[in-house]
């Protein structure tokens, strides 16, 4: 399995000279080595980057969002395959015991707040919320399951093979107390011993004491459920906005010192990681 | 479209983790001063508090495994009358059951064998996705003049 991280921040997207070695755009990961079919998770800004890569080769698309937060959809309406007639894409996303997926999205696709409509795009688009139970997109065994963070959202757990990854981006366990029992673990049979663990780790723990409840994870916390769940790789995703790439570095620092056991990578606008 | 059921993923291993509404009114149980027992979807105990353990008369580090028909039979549950309760007839299974918040006063036998007036009003915890979770009581012991308010037992 290919991975390429498209996008790794967190919020709001930040490019800038402070923050150009780990990069600025908001979620989005290409997870790729299926001829069939490709697979994108989440819609941030980094997405219109995935959709240079994707543009032009056909596969159908699997788009999974974890959650309708802003900087996790807004580079869909910049995703070039949407406007390739014919191409079948689909979208799957949390469910919610209101509005369906389109519904909830089309709030942002749609007038006044972008110009063109889904039903206007040149693509096959069909929307799905995630099943209850884990199914198979072309040779990919995909999971999602709920995470503690505000309004629906899912995590998921994706396989080819004997490989398994897991993408918890949005994701605050510590507000279900971290005890460290896994069955008390919010995302635990997601991140269960996978080869690569995305982990939302955005915050320092200084940070994280003062935005409890916010939905996100302190390093600390990572790497605790990193540890917990036996991930051999636990890779920091989700990064603050105000972070320059030296703090990301000292976090990145403190959690290879704090992880009993597997590596600590932090993630990186144009990273490649083969699972 | 292809997407087919994963049997292999869908048995991942020996330790099910909660769904996370009940991981979430574990925590919040655990930080509150009234009483709570939280229930899975048949009724089984997930998680009693420490104010809890007053009305059930053991400590939740004590119990291995309360199944819902052997709490049910330890318990006792009586009407105010002293008729005895059908267990499917208490708050936390009525409210599953209605997917309505359920109320009931009745007696009840602690683990330690002591019987005791409550109070219990329960909600049913259903997923976004429309399944019944579990439930959550909150109890009040029926208060005693005699004894200071907040005093169970």
């Amino acid at each position: 399995m290919k991975l390429t991280i498209w996008g790794s921040r967190g919020s709001i997207a930040s490019p800038g000279p402070e923050t150009a070695r780990y990069g600025g755009n908001t979620a989005c990961i290409e997870v790729n080595d299926d001829p069939r079919c490709a697979l994108v998770l989440d819609a941030g800004t980094g997405m219109r980057l995935a959709g240079l890569a994707l543009a032009g080769d056909g596969r159908p698309i699997h788009i999974l969002l974890t959650h309708l937060h802003l900087d996790h959809i807004q580079g869909l309406g910049f995703f070039r395959p949407l406007f390739e007639p014919g191409r079948e894409i689909h979208i799957w996303g949390p469910p919610s015991t209101t509005l369906d997926l389109r519904t909830r999205l089309t709030r942002y696709l749609s007038p006044p707040l972008f110009p063109v409509r889904i039903r206007e795009l040149g693509a096959r688009v069909e929307l799905h919320d995630v099943p209850a139970r884990p199914w198979r997109v072309g040779e990919f065994g995909v999971t999602a399951d709920s995470v503690i963070h505000p309004g629906p959202t899912t995590g998921y757990r994706i396989t080819l093979g004997d490989a398994a990854i897991a993408y918890l981006p949005d994701h605050e366990p510590a507000l279900g107390g971290l005890s460290g029992q896994p069955d008390w673990t919010s995302g635990y049979d997601l991140m269960r011993g996978v080869d690569v663990l995305l982990h939302d780790a955005q915050y320092t723990s200084d940070e994280y004491r003062q935005r409890v409840g916010w939905g996100h994870s302190s390093v600390e916390h990572a790497v605790a459920v990193a540890d917990l769940a036996g991930a051999d790789r636990l890779v920091m995703i989700h990064h603050e906005p105000d972070h320059s790439d030296a703090v990301i570095d000292e976090m990145l620092t403190e959690a290879r010192q704090m992880r009993r056991g597997g590596e600590v990578t932090a993630a990186g606008d144009g990273l490649i990681l083969e699972v | 479209m292809d997407v087919l059921p994963l049997p292999k993923e869908a048995r991942m291993g020996d330790v099910a983790q909660q769904a996370i509404e009940l991981i979430l009114a574990r925590q919040l149980a655990s930080g509150l001063a009234v009483p709570v027992l939280l229930v899975d979807a048949i009724g089984d105990t997930l998680f009693f508090n420490e104010p809890a353990e007053l009305i059930f008369g053991r400590r939740l580090d004590e119990i291995d495994a309360l199944p819902f028909d052997r709490r049910a039979a330890l318990l006792a549950p009586l009407s105010m009358d002293g008729e005895p309760i059908p267990p499917e007839e208490l708050p936390g299974m009525a409210a599953m059951r209605n997917r309505r918040p359920a109320h009931a006063v009745f007696q009840m036998h602690g683990l330690d064998g002591v019987l005791r007036p409550v109070e219990a009003t329960a909600i049913p915890l259903e997923s976004t996705g429309g399944r019944v979770l579990g439930a959550i009581v909150v109890l009040w012991t029926q208060r005693d003049p005699s004894r200071p308010p907040g005093a169970a037992g």
